[in-house]
């Protein structure tokens, strides 16, 4: 298994998505995935909005839309998903209470929280 | 070759034991519980299992409102059951159909009584939902994805049995748990003990199928020793607490309305951590046995909250301290 480098919360509180996204090149960590291949789905609603992540063995690329088949889906509401950017909110609750759907392998979707936070 | 792989003498002969006892007797849906049971008042599962006990939220609740707290959290699990044994059923008989165990023609026999088994339990669990009154619950999304989404990943199916095998011994625990104390329902604790019969022949079947299997299949122990943790953690936490369930006991105290409090509180208590670490305690000896956990990926455990849990089992083994998780030879009163 290779060497995880921890990673912390942001310092700063997040507001908008387009500061989520302008953020993930400060907070990629490629030596977490330096064998991984995925494409990470964000399906956000009210506002909508569809982006993906393609992670390349190291590197990363934003892309607006949807994929054709992503490894993993994220499906929630944007006000949700700035809390669990921002660490407002634990993931698990936004799980248990139904409003972070999850899709696809579990093992891909896990490896997202050392790639960024 | 897997299919050229020849069955150890031990799994040869559990296969024909197995074989054997589900042709011998099987549940029966009229015969083997006390349908004539009260429904009135009753308390399905111990007071000390309710999700809210050791909280804070115990307190704000009426003694009525907990009791239908004890209803509604079993019928919870119960419809759950209904869901993913219906679901186990359709996955094990594509196997079958899809002959990727035709080598091994005992296993499929055995698959042939499991499936049947598994629908017979879910019709005992639907029936039981109709004699206490109890409308359908909605199965959270999330619940049905981390099986569907991960069990379909397959080519020789032994992912598919290891997340079934991980559910059932994880729910298992939990039932039982729930429900081994004369304060419920003798139909509650009927229901879960003659499902435990039959469930204890499921999981060890599924222990020796890894055991049999883990070494042939490629990628198998990797992919796992990356996604047991995190997805065990999800199963507990969801099927601790969900907001329909306390939708419909109807708490009045205004505390329950902060669900994010309500539901930290109940999943982050020293009570809940002491029940997983009781539902979990076996599971995490098999994952160090066939070595899903290893200290390599420890972090990835402790990440998914087990790390404690990690700790009290070895800790255990460097005392020596032996357990027989073989659930063949536990009676059932000590279950």
């Amino acid at each position: 298994m290779s060497e995880i480098t921890e990673i912390e919360k942001p310092s700063e509180i997040l507001k908008t998505v387009d500061e989520v996204i302008a953020s993930m090149q400060y907070r990629f960590h490629p030596e977490n995935c330096t064998n991984l291949k995925a494409i990470y789905q964000w399906q956000l609603k009210n506002p909508d909005r569809n982006f993906y992540i393609s992670i390349d063995c190291g590197t990363f690329q934003i892309t607006e839309g949807e994929h054709p088949s992503p490894n993993v889906t994220v499906e929630t509401d944007t006000e949700v998903y700035l809390k669990l950017v921002n660490g407002q909110m634990k993931d698990v609750i936004a799980v248990v209470t139904g409003k972070l759907r999850v899709r696809g392998s579990i093992s891909t979707a896990q490896k997202l929280n050392r790639i960024f936070i | 070759m897997i299919q050229e792989k020849e069955l150890s003498e031990k799994f040869t002969k559990l296969l024909q034991k197995l074989n054997d006892a589900s042709d011998k007797k099987q549940m029966s849906m009229l015969l083997d519980h006390p349908w004539h049971s009260p429904n009135e008042g009753i308390w399905l599962k111990k007071r000390e299992n309710l999700s809210i006990y050791g909280t804070e939220f115990y307190d704000y609740a009426t003694e009525e409102e907990r009791q239908r707290l004890s209803i509604m959290e079993t019928a919870t699990w119960w419809h759950t059951f209904v869901v993913f044994e219906n679901l186990v059923t359709e996955y094990y008989l594509k196997i079958i159909n899809h002959e990727s165990l035709k080598a091994f023609p005992e296993v499929v026999r055995y698959m042939h009584h499991f499936c049947r088994e598994e629908v017979t339990h879910a019709l005992v669990f639907r029936k039981a939902m109709k004699h206490f009154n109890i409308p359908p619950f909605p199965v959270p999304d999330n619940l049905k994805d981390f099986y569907k989404d991960n069990a379909s990943i397959i080519e020789f199916p032994l992912k598919a049995i290891f997340l079934t095998i991980l559910m059932e011994w994880f729910a298992e625990n939990n039932a039982m748990l729930d429900c081994n104390n004369d304060f419920v329902s003798p139909l509650s604790r009927a229901i879960a003990v003659e499902h435990h019969k039959e469930e204890a022949r499921h999981i060890e079947w599924g222990k020796l199928m890894m055991r049999e299997f883990i070494e042939v299949v490629p990628d198998f122990l990797d992919d796992a020793r990356e996604y047991t943790a995190p997805f065990m953690r999800n199963l507990l936490d969801m099927a601790t607490c969900n907001p329909e369930t306390y939708d419909r006991v109807g708490f009045t105290h205004p505390a329950f309305q902060d669900y994010e409090r309500l539901f930290e509180t109940v999943l982050f208590s020293e009570n809940r951590k002491q029940i997983n670490r009781k539902i979990m305690e076996p599971l995490i000896r098999f994952f160090i046995e066939i070595e899903v956990y290893t200290p390599d990926y420890h972090e990835i455990w402790e990440a998914a909250r087990f790390g404690e849990d990690i700790e009290f089992v070895l800790e255990k083994e460097r005392r020596k301290i032996v357990e027989n998780d073989n659930l063949l030879e536990i009676p059932i009163s000590h279950v």
